[in-house]
């Protein structure tokens, strides 16, 4: 395979920088790594036809297009204001969607770089480590590259009310912290593969690694370090965007605060790809046997709030051991939902507007029916054999569900009122409590009710939670 | 002094945690040579090949490759070797050859048609390798491995899947290639392929090695015999 062509007379003529773009065009669609990747690509969009459209352009396009308006009432309410009012706005819209764009990538990269199909494919063969990491990051990228589009169709009212101005300056701080994510992003995954294998840093990881086997709490602080190292310039670059109004060239100077950042992580990457890209596969083989031979057999079964049970009842406490193990292994996206409206409430809460806590409480109470509904899922799953052969004591267990569910969906009015508390003070908090933990308890009893009509538990469930739920948000605004 | 072992184990330990995977392995692979690893389901055979091809790291011990540590230089390690695992994995939407294509261009040498006729998947080979049958698949790894000629073929289950007359044309291919100098070390359970085409069977059992011979000579189905008695020796012996 020739990737360039150097026999002398064969480039054709033309001025610098453009026999230089070729000869990066060249030096792209000849690397066999990105060229795999590009074949790839190219026949799943071929193989996929008009499925692929609809589901990789239209239905993302659908779906900004919609978030247009929900984002405007939500995210976006400070336009129209007066200007340092929108700047700050911006700044702190912006701030978060860089954040959340690098954690994306982050996550992305780890697939990519570490743990992921193209690793299985790769770890065995001859390859070049520094090649196998720029094109995993070149695909990341471009792969990213279509939220950008989304990213300017969802923040359009900035553009219609503000001006082309901050619009560009919100789209050139997107742009930024891609580039930084990506290349920073790659970075920190391969000097967590040397802080994996690093005995010095043992007791450190020891320190934060809970259950998990050592090597594994370097990958799993990992987008968290690199967050805490370029966050500086996540918040320069959304900074920027707030100054455009006033001070443009300014501005657009701190926009691109990230770009220094992603050029000087850049040459890091080849060095590190070539120590560590190897020795993640023998990393990743020590983290799996960890998992696998669990010293303790006890500890492996243990599930997710498992310890709860402790302070249970002892005639009740079988009962909610067996829900909580049998929800967690088999109905776990429910609860894993219930994680993400617990961030939602605290980013909900967290915030000067005094309509925080409500908002929190509304998520909260979202929360507590949403999740109780694993009740009904529950007693879906359970065999009639099972319910033949091996009868429950219906109070306790019945207590026990109510206690299992509550539990799980608590999460929410928990963090919800604690960042109520710390933002708002003691009635913000008492709102979420009182509105977020009578909704946990009410969703949880309903639920173990509806239970009982297995198959069609979930369509009284279903109706009677969105009308009991909404009467909760009301009742909450009202107070 | 160059040595004259393709492969080398030297005292080699895997532990993970508590659980010993491997202990105090040690045995050579001469130059030119086929052997065959046995053992029963979890005696250690896939973890001293993950160690061979630098994907399990040594505890104690080290594996040489044509005279490179593993561990030291996973690069030129891997440039010695050609290595099919249990479970090959494939990129799905490229087909048999373009992958040969891109191994090839990741080797920097390697004849893509020869590595296709020993794939001998005709017309198929320009399908995308995710509307192959386990056996495709199979064939497609072992072309891969075999491109470049590499000092070491490391093989592991290679022949599973394969149809009977894919599996014969295999072990032909293997068997040409350790006559005209190549080397070949094949885990497997199945003691009839081993006795079939290899010259030397290293039987392991609960991490150990408790057998090295040389299939010559044993008596005809004997490998299956002695398999059998080291196994419940060993088992017996802890």
């Amino acid at each position: 395979m020739m990737l360039n062509d150097t026999r002398p007379g064969r480039n054709p003529p033309g001025p610098q920088w453009a026999r230089r773009a070729r000869g990066l065009r060249d030096g792209v669609s000849g690397d066999p790594y990105i060229r795999a990747w590009r074949t790839e690509q190219g026949r799943r969009v071929r193989t996929e036809g008009w499925v692929g459209l609809v589901r990789g352009v239209l239905l993302p396009a659908a779906a900004a297009v919609v978030l247009v308006p929900l984002v405007r009432r939500t995210f976006l309410v400070f336009l129209g204001a007066p200007d340092e009012i929108v700047s700050q706005g911006l700044t702190e819209v912006v701030f978060r969607a860089d954040v959340v764009v690098l954690s994306v990538v982050m996550l992305d990269l780890y697939e990519r770089i570490v743990r992921g199909r193209d690793r299985q494919v790769l770890e065995i063969w001859p390859v070049r480590p520094e090649g196998v990491v720029r094109a995993a990051m070149l695909a990341s990228l471009v792969s990213r590259a279509a939220w950008l589009l989304a990213g300017a169709v969802v923040l359009s009212p900035v553009l219609l009310e503000a001006g082309p101005l901050p619009w560009l300056a919100c789209l050139g701080s997107l742009v930024a912290t891609l580039l930084l994510a990506t290349t920073a992003g790659g970075v920190g995954h391969l000097l967590a593969v040397h802080v994996a294998r690093s005995d010095r840093l043992g007791p450190l990881l020891d320190l934060v690694r809970g259950n998990n086997p050592r090597a594994q709490a370097a990958f799993i602080y990992a987008p968290g370090t690199v967050l805490l190292v370029v966050g500086v310039l996540l918040r320069l670059s959304a900074m920027g965007v707030g100054l455009v109004l006033t001070d443009p060239a300014s501005g657009a100077l701190l926009v691109a605060a990230p770009l220094p950042g992603a050029l000087l992580a850049w040459p890091a990457v080849a060095p590190l790809a070539k120590s560590a890209w190897f020795q993640a596969s023998s990393v990743l083989s020590e983290i799996d046997a960890r998992y696998a031979t669990h010293e303790d057999p006890e500890e492996a079964r243990r599930v997710y709030l498992e310890w709860l049970v402790r302070f249970v009842p002892a005639p009740v406490r079988i009962y909610a051991l067996d829900d909580l193990r049998h929800g967690w292994r088999a109905r776990r996206t429910l609860i894993a939902v219930g994680f993400l409206l617990a961030l939602l409430a605290v980013a909900a809460a967290w915030t000067s507007d005094p309509a925080g806590p409500w908002r929190a409480a509304v998520v909260a109470v979202g929360a507590g029916f949403v999740v109780a509904a694993n009740g009904v899922l529950m007693d879906v799953d359970e065999p009639e054999l099972l319910r033949v052969w091996l009868p429950r004591h219906p109070a306790r267990a019945t207590l026990a569900r109510t206690l299992v569910l509550a539990a799980w969906a608590a999460p929410a009015t928990l963090f919800g009122g604690l960042a109520s508390w710390v933002r708002h003070g003691a009635d913000g908090a008492l709102l979420v409590a009182l509105a977020g933990g009578t909704a946990v308890v009410a969703g949880s009893a309903l639920s173990t009710g509806c239970g009982r009509l297995r198959e069609r538990g979930m369509a009284v469930y279903a109706p009677l939670s969105a009308v009991l739920g909404g009467l909760w948000i009301v009742a909450a605004g009202a107070w | 002094m160059v040595s004259t072992d393709a492969v080398v184990f030297d005292g080699v330990r895997k532990t993970y945690g508590r659980v010993v995977a491997v202990e105090r392995v040690s045995f050579s692979v001469p130059r030119g040579s086929f052997v065959g690893l046995i053992g029963h389901n979890g005696a250690g055979k896939s973890t001293c090949l993950k160690m061979l091809v630098g994907l399990v790291t040594p505890t104690e011990g080290r594996v040489l490759v044509d005279g490179v540590d593993v561990v030291a230089d996973p690069a030129a390690a891997r440039t010695r070797i050609g290595a099919v695992p249990e479970e090959p994995a494939l990129y799905e939407w490229l087909t048999a050859r373009e992958f040969l294509e891109f191994v090839a261009a990741v080797r920097g040498s390697g004849d893509v048609g020869q590595g296709l006729e020993i794939a001998a998947l005709g017309a198929d080979a320009d399908r995308p390798i995710r509307e192959y049958s386990q056996g495709m698949r199979r064939r497609t790894a072992l072309a891969a491995a075999m491109l470049g000629d590499p000092a070491v073929l490391v093989l592991d289950e290679a022949l599973n899947g394969l149809d009977p007359p894919s599996a014969a044309a295999v072990k032909h291919r293997l068997r040409a290639r350790v006559d005209a100098g190549g080397t070949v070390l094949l885990s497997t359970h199945v003691v009839e392929t081993v006795e079939a085409v290899a010259d030397r069977v290293i039987l392991m059992a609960h991490g150990r090695v408790v057998a090295e011979e040389r299939v010559a000579d044993l008596p005809p189905g004997g490998l299956e015999r002695m398999f059998l008695e080291r196994l419940e020796a060993a088992r017996q012996g802890g």
